[in-house]
């Protein structure tokens, strides 16, 4: 099997983290002068960058509802994110069954019922891939959608927890999550208490599962303090002056 | 409803809560109670006021509205609101117009002082056009109009003095709707500091649009430059970034 020390004899995993410790994060909001709102978002090793534009008239006949908006998400990751280099597949089952996901996750917290027949997109590619990178997407889509100024019940934080060798840890890495062990990505409105999202891979026991769901809302309240701690500051910046990278 | 009054002029972001609907026992409260007013911004979701965007918290004491100040790119219709506009198309007696908007508002073709349906603009796609918004419904496309309103004096559209109307020549620059907002406040100096390099007319639209014109196009290239730089710096960024800029005039 694996000859791997996931978790060393002092409880330090590959990268020198505690068990429920996340990964650093730092962010940047409105990159793009084309896009409505736009973020960049690294968590550790993981880069993703995320684009919205709306709500702007519907590119599919058809595909309007008279009563709400209609939320397009686009996952994909760049052919350079990985290891080795990746064909372009963008629409290969992976990545759309995320950004159907991602969409649900959105569908339920944005307010659409203000901008009847119209679109809102979400694009989010991800630059580099180091676990956890829908958990990240859902991160950089949330500070996209603060930046493009859409109206949401509450701020959507997301973050993924395993097991591995009986411990519960926060925020796999790329190394960890191919362990084999399950993986739970969980994404949340941190003040309402709600989960918008909850999947898991592989099979937990009851007790296993309640430790790792812990772990994980820990880990996206983690995140969110990191988040909203900058995000302040953020707001300031932005009603006063809209500074843009380009 | 029991307002937080120590977060207005505060950051918020999307799910903080603004206030709590008290439900009062006492008799003698209900005649006090006063009904609170919101504005953009903030929504009732399940008896709590929620901000629903990022930004400031304010408090509006002329219309006695709690709203929340924003700065977004993209434009939604309002009532009243005065907007820079591009001829799409002519359908029937109406001209289907670009405002930034979800949908293209529509114009009618006699919606100019003194049009009639025999004297009326000529406009082809491509043409700007400062209008006023008199329809804006979720619902429904919204709709403009270049009658002038209450405040504005009526002056017919072909002498060319009226507020609204067909704008000839000059360009227009998109900017965030913070910034026009910021452009139309009567006690925005950047106008006034421009107008003291050289002579221009501008309309600014809350759509996010400003049309700026002036005699000599390299004139408008250098204004058009000073306010998307404008948008990036502060007071003393903008005076050294005008004095660059028109030095060479």
């Amino acid at each position: 099997m694996s000859k791997i020390e996931f978790i060393s004899p002092e409880g330090l995993r590959v990268d020198g983290r505690r068990p429920q410790e996340v990964r650093k994060i730092n962010y940047r909001l409105n990159l793009f002068s084309r896009a409505d709102g736009s973020a960049y978002y690294e968590q550790g090793n993981t880069r993703v960058l995320a684009a919205v534009y709306g709500p702007r008239q519907v590119t599919r006949r058809g595909a309007s509802k008279h009563d709400r908006a209609i939320i397009n998400c686009e996952y994909s990751m760049a052919t350079f994110s990985t290891g080795e280099r990746r064909k372009s597949a963008k629409r290969d089952r992976r990545s759309t069954e995320i950004s159907v996901v991602i969409r649900q996750t959105f569908e339920s917290v944005i307010l659409t019922h203000l901008y009847p027949r119209t679109q809102i997109d979400i694009f989010m590619q991800v630059l580099q891939a180091d676990g956890g990178t829908r958990c990240a997407c859902i991160n950089a889509a949330s500070l996209a959608l603060i930046d493009a100024g859409i109206p949401m019940r509450d701020f959507v934080v997301s973050c993924a927890a395993g097991m591995i060798d009986g411990v519960a840890l926060t925020d796999l890495n790329y190394i960890e999550d191919s362990a084999g062990g399950p993986d739970l990505p969980l994404a949340i409105l941190p003040k309402q208490n709600k989960i918008c999202l909850l999947q898991m891979d592989s099979k937990l026991t009851i007790e296993q599962y309640e430790e790792v769901m812990q772990m994980a809302v820990e880990g996206c309240k983690q995140i969110h303090a990191v988040l909203d701690a900058k995000l302040k500051d953020v707001t300031d910046q932005l009603v006063n002056k809209r500074k843009t990278l380009l | 409803m029991d307002i937080d009054k120590s977060l207005i002029n505060t950051s918020l972001l999307p799910g903080d809560i603004v206030g709590t609907v008290v439900q009062s026992t006492s008799t003698e409260n209900e005649g006090k109670q006063q009904p609170v007013r919101i504005g953009p911004g903030l929504t009732l979701l399940d008896d709590t006021l929620v901000a629903v965007k990022a930004g400031k918290l304010r408090y509006d004491t002329l219309t006695k509205r709690y709203f929340l100040e924003n700065n977004q790119k993209r434009y939604i219709c309002a009532v009243g609101d005065m907007v820079v506009g591009t001829i799409k198309e002519t359908v029937g007696e109406s001209f289907r117009v670009d405002i930034g908007t979800a949908h293209s508002a529509l114009l009618d073709v006699t919606g100019f002082d003194g049009a009639s349906r025999r004297n009326r603009p000529d406009l082809f796609p491509g043409d700007l056009i400062y209008a006023r918004v008199t329809v804006a419904n979720k619902d429904l496309e919204p709709e403009i109009t270049c009658l002038s309103s209450q405040g504005t004096a009526r002056r017919d559209w072909i002498t060319g003095q009226s507020v609204f109307g067909p704008l000839k020549h000059g360009f227009v620059i998109n900017c965030s709707l913070g910034m026009s907002r910021r452009l139309l406040d009567p006690n925005c100096e950047l106008f006034k500091q421009i107008g003291d390099k050289c002579s221009f007319e501008a309309a600014v639209g809350m759509n996010g649009r400003v049309w700026i014109t002036s005699e000599d196009s390299r004139d408008i290239v250098l204004i058009s430059n000073a306010l998307e730089y404008s948008q990036h710096l502060d007071d003393q960024g903008i005076e050294k970034m005008l004095n660059t800029l028109f030095k060479s005039r």
